[in-house]
């Protein structure tokens, strides 16, 4: 087996069973603890609230998409470059159905461009905001560099495999294996997210619903 | 006198839970949360950004507890000095992190080593102690009603001022400076509420509507002063309890 084989089977295997499994491992953690010893999660639970809470955010409808609507515009841009072309991109599309028969939707090369360099260009401007602003400067640790880094890396080397930039079975390699990487952190970084955005927003959903004061 | 280290590490480990835990680790660092807080509209440093507040949980988190005196007494500046735990940065937050319960956490760590800030704990001495934290007798309490009653009774001769009457709708319970400093406030409870043809009554037990228990990070204090409104309510078989702010 070659390195090539290697990074195209055994290590997307590994990367997604991690992903997925950690991902389980972290919401029975999370609903044990809960049970245990944070019984208002459960009590206070409000689904028509919580529903509209997760609703508002994944749409722009909220407070921060009127007061910050550029971080808002660059945030919505990096998640639909990352999350679009990552599941229906046309090399990722073959990929999902070459090897487990998934047969869905895919997006032209064009539009796969345009997402990723869009993208690209807010991790850009993410970075920026880290450097620039005094206040955004001062929270920044080791841990934010990591996951813009994680999220930038396959977004880069994808376009650049796709584009035949640099020794294209090098380049494609480093896109695969930087891809496995950012699949199997999700778990175990902030990029959990993933999941605890919907179990967070439903929480504080539910906490203002209960009051009365709309679906923040 | 030294810190007493093991007091804080039992007391972080009583904090921890499933929100605590996930909050503190999906926090992007954006700094979004700026936009919602006075304290950053203010004087915009970067110590008002809202998620700087939970820096001293992580720092004490990652030592075990085991901080010094001078970081301590950061903390304490930090988590009661930049935050009323007004709660409107979690409504600018994309996650929705929720940095009051946090803050009031941290607070449950001073609180332990007894370096609640002098103000707080003597309102709140007052409290446990008098009933409500201005330390109001039952005498000025009852004087108070009786005098804001004649100065309504002058527009509206049938308004009534009824206390600890059993069975109504509502009891009504308030902030002790209504009584202290603004019984205009009262006056105007007493001619909306008789307006309004509302079925209430003022309580001689439990009237103190704040809790600054809650407000210091004091649990046990919390469910003291709580306890006491919810006895009052069940004493006189009202169906609601309100308050103002």
């Amino acid at each position: 087996m070659n390195v090539y084989d290697l990074a195209t089977g055994p290590l997307v295997w590994l990367a997604f069973a991690l992903c997925l499994g950690g991902l389980s491992v972290r919401t029975a953690l999370f609903l044990r603890l809960a049970r245990e010893r944070d019984k208002p999660v459960f009590t206070g639970f409000e689904p028509r609230w919580a529903g509209l809470s997760i609703l508002h955010w994944l749409l722009p409808l909220n407070v921060t998409a009127l007061e910050s609507p550029w971080v808002t515009l660059a945030g919505f841009l990096f998640h639909a470059g990352l999350l679009l072309v990552g599941f229906l991109g046309l090399g990722h599309a073959v990929f999902w159905n070459q090897a487990w028969g998934l047969n869905w939707w895919s997006i032209p090369d064009g539009l796969s461009d345009v997402l990723t360099l869009a993208s690209l260009a807010a991790v850009l401007f993410f970075a920026l905001r880290r450097l620039v602003r005094p206040e955004v400067k001062a929270l920044t640790s080791a841990g934010d560099w990591l996951a813009l880094a994680l999220a930038a890396a396959p977004m880069l080397t994808g376009y650049l495999t796709a584009h035949g930039y640099g020794d294209p079975e090098t380049m494609f390699l480093i896109h695969v294996c930087s891809g496995c990487a950012l699949i199997a952190a999700i778990p175990f970084t902030r990029l959990s997210h993933a999941l605890f955005f919907f179990l967070s927003r439903a929480v504080t959903g539910s906490d203002f619903g209960k009051r009365q004061v709309g679906a923040w | 006198m030294a810190l007493d280290t093991i007091k804080i590490s039992e007391t972080l480990a009583a904090k921890w839970g499933a929100r605590l835990g996930m909050w503190l680790e999906i926090c992007a660092r954006c700094g979004l949360c700026a936009k919602g807080c006075h304290f950053f509209q203010s004087d915009p440093r970067p110590e008002h950004v809202p998620a700087y507040r939970l820096k001293p949980l992580r720092q004490v988190l990652a030592a075990k507890g085991n901080i010094s005196e001078a970081d301590m007494a950061a903390l304490v500046d930090t988590v009661y000095g930049t935050c009323t735990m007004c709660q409107r940065c979690t409504m600018y937050c994309p996650h929705g992190i929720n940095i009051a319960f946090m803050v009031r956490a941290t607070r449950a760590l001073a609180v332990s080593v007894g370096l609640t800030p002098k103000g707080l704990a003597s309102g709140l001495a007052n409290a446990l102690e008098m009933g409500n934290n201005l330390s109001i007798t039952a005498e000025e309490y009852q004087e108070t009603l009786d005098w804001q009653l004649e100065e309504v009774q002058e527009e509206m001769p049938e308004a009534a001022c009824p206390v600890d009457q059993e069975g109504v709708r509502s009891m009504v319970t308030f902030h002790p400076r209504d009584i202290k400093f603004y019984p205009g406030n009262l006056y105007s409870y007493l001619k909306l509420y008789n307006a309004m043809g509302e079925d209430f009554t003022f309580t001689s037990q439990g009237w103190d509507s704040t809790n600054i228990g809650l407000f210091a990070g004091d649990d046990a204090a919390a469910g003291t002063l709580a306890g006491r409104v919810v006895a009052a309510g069940e004493r006189l078989k009202v169906q609601r309890v309100v308050t103002a702010e």
